[in-house]
């Protein structure tokens, strides 16, 4: 039997990881994979915590799963899409370098 | 330690090791195989967690859709190929509150586990436990293994929580949508190829 804090761990040891990746990155495609990473790690912690609770919800956590990797899906749809919009207009994805919506003179 | 234990945590060496590969190398292809190939452990994760149709929708969906989608945005645009930061002076001059973030976040959650894993009142709650085939699920006719239970899922899915499909699936319509509205472009005149300008060109003419 695998004990669920061993899912949990893995879980937090993920989304920290991914986090941190999220906050330092700065090219936009880099930064949607950490997203990515963070998501898997909430699916895994999901599934941790299918395990704790038996009987007739043991296939509840199964149904969110199955929600989250479908907003991951679109969420990665329309990011790249977004991303190559950008890379049109600007002809990079640095994400530092682009501030189109940023007030460019503060009064 | 039973052997699916032993498992698990080969598994789980093998998703952090392919994670940190994935935020750590140069080339953005190479980010992106790194993160292809720690998706597929999740999904061996949750093989081992029981739920075999969690598993293929898993390797499916981000070992197909989201693997095709990484690749032709990076092929498709041009990358600064550096990891930022490129040195340890660099990256703590420049990172230095997201280190102190990610600090704070590492110790709270590893207290919160500690604090959890020593308390071990939370065990007297569990009724189910991971990696158990013989866990009591949702059973319509008594179906057991690994394929039934997948059948037995499909009907409590579809019994118990039928809108949520169609939900997942007005949500990638609409992203779809979104994503070509995004995207899609009209082209001007001047940036096309001689011979494509040419025949559109006399397609003009023959239409006027």
């Amino acid at each position: 039997m695998i004990s669920p804090e061993y899912f949990l761990s893995l879980s937090a040891i993920m989304f920290v990881t991914g986090l941190f990746g999220v906050l330092t990155q700065r090219n936009a495609v880099r930064i949607l994979i950490c997203v990515e990473i963070l998501l898997n790690a909430a699916n895994v912690a999901v599934m941790g915590f299918n395990g704790l609770f038996g009987t007739n919800s043991a296939q509840n956590g199964w149904v969110f799963v199955f929600v989250i990797i479908g907003v991951a899906a679109a969420e990665a749809a329309i990011g790249l899409a977004i991303f190559l919009s950008i890379y049109r207009n600007f002809g990079e994805v640095t994400v530092t370098n682009i501030f189109s919506l940023k007030e460019t003179e503060v009064m | 330690m039973q052997m699916i234990e032993i498992l698990f945590f080969i598994v789980a060496a093998y998703i952090i090791l392919c994670m940190f590969l994935s935020i750590t190398v140069t080339k953005v292809m190479s980010s992106a195989f790194w993160l292809i190939m720690m998706l597929a452990g999740v999904g061996v994760i949750f093989l081992l967690a029981n739920s075999e149709i969690v598993f293929f929708i898993q390797v499916s969906v981000y070992g197909g859709g989201i693997a095709v989608l990484l690749l032709f945005s990076i092929l498709l645009t041009e990358h600064d190929e550096r990891v930022f930061p490129e040195g340890m002076s660099e990256f703590l001059r420049a990172t230095w509150s997201q280190v102190v973030i990610y600090l704070l976040l590492l110790v709270n959650i590893v207290y919160l586990i500690v604090a959890t894993l020593r308390d071990g009142s939370y065990k007297a709650a569990l009724n189910g436990e991971l990696g158990d085939t013989n866990i009591p699920v949702h059973s319509s006719g008594g179906r057991v293994g690994a394929f039934d239970r997948t059948l037995n899922f499909t009907d409590y899915l579809w019994s118990h929580f039928g809108n949520v499909l169609p939900f997942i699936g007005m949500l990638f319509l609409a992203a779809v949508l979104g994503a070509v509205k995004i995207v899609i472009r009209e082209w001007e005149i001047e940036e096309l190829k001689p011979e494509v300008k040419q025949r559109i060109m006399d397609q003009m003419e023959t239409e006027a």
